[in-house]
């Protein structure tokens, strides 16, 4: 039969996208916002996610405060749901080397590209006062970078 | 009867392969199918990374400033300037349309790059409701000149060790200082 070619292609394709989906998904989908592309070319660690839609602000995928809450000139620079919610996490899924040592702490925010930086300070700010003493901004490899990938 | 039933469809099953000698490979392709569909779903094809941030501890006392170089990279909505902490603005760069100057940016701190090649960091100021992106972006042309030698792009390090703060209200950046 003239399937052979057929099933040529479905290998290679099976084989194709098996070696693709290796590379594990640290970072959780980002389906409902646009994150900014980068060159940076850092691999995203396992660390504790905040993740700044334009609605809520999320931890680990919970949501925790919505941003129509925050009022613009508050004094306050620490939102004070979200470093409740981070402290929490502290206990729960931070790697055992980095639960005394302070510094080394890791969280990583997603932002939605249109987030203000007003929203994104004071995020950021929560999460030093939450005793997170590494904040790294999750972006998109940029598409130039493909043809010098690897 | 239901085994009679099962019995016939045997029996024709049976008749339908006879006298060939291949190998039946509906059912890998069957499997095969499913694989692929599955896997495509499941496939990513954005790739993520991170930038890392140089954050003051929330306890840590603001230190004396050293002399030399403090960088600054203040971006408003009407441009981007470049700053020295101590002897004030250098270079403004007004936007490009909607955009900000981002290619200007790159080649001025490319420039200062080359007369103090030791400083590696900067502080990237904003003003309140600046986008993230433009934060992002920017934060590229400070940390990385990306040249464009296709296809390697060679990246080099300009001011990798970022900041990021509050734009000093316009009057008092004229100041140079908070």
């Amino acid at each position: 039969m003239a399937l052979v070619p057929f099933i040529d292609m479905l290998t290679m394709l099976v084989v194709f996208l098996l070696l693709h989906s290796s590379d594990v998904e640290i970072l959780p989908n980002t389906k409902n916002i646009t994150i900014p592309q980068s060159i940076a070319d850092i691999k995203p660690r396992e660390t504790v996610v905040i993740m700044v839609t334009t609605e809520d602000i999320l931890v680990n995928g919970a949501s925790v405060a919505k941003i129509a809450d925050l009022k613009p000139n508050d004094p306050q620079l620490v939102i004070a749901k979200l470093r409740d919610a981070l402290k929490t996490q502290n206990d729960s899924s931070l790697r055992a080397a980095a639960q005394d040592d302070l510094a080394e702490r890791e969280v990583t925010i997603m932002g939605d590209k249109g987030t203000p930086f007003a929203v994104l300070k004071r995020v950021m700010a929560t999460a030093t006062a939450a005793d997170f003493g590494k904040v790294s901004l999750a972006v998109i490899q940029r598409e130039t970078e493909v043809g010098a990938g690897a | 009867m239901a085994s009679s039933k099962l019995a016939a469809r045997a029996i024709r099953n049976h008749a339908k392969y006879r006298g060939r000698n291949d190998l039946n490979i509906v059912p890998m392709i069957d499997m095969m199918v499913i694989l692929v569909f599955f896997l495509l779903f499941t496939a990513v094809f954005s790739n993520t990374n991170i930038i890392e941030l140089n954050l003051p501890a929330p306890n840590s006392s603001v230190p004396d400033l050293p002399k030399g170089l403090q960088l600054e990279i203040i971006v408003r909505h009407t441009g981007i300037e470049i700053a020295d902490r101590n002897s004030g603005v250098l270079r403004s760069l007004p936007k490009k349309g909607a955009e900000h100057d981002y290619a200007g940016l790159s080649e001025y701190l490319q420039f200062v790059k080359g007369k103090y090649p030791t400083v590696l960091a900067a502080s990237v100021l904003l003003e309140q409701d600046i986008q993230y992106d433009v934060l992002v972006q920017t934060m590229d042309s400070v940390r990385l000149w990306q040249m464009d030698d296709k296809p390697k792009y060679t990246k080099v390090e300009l001011f990798p060790d970022i900041s990021v703060g509050d734009a000093p209200v316009v009057g008092a950046a004229a100041r140079g200082g908070k």
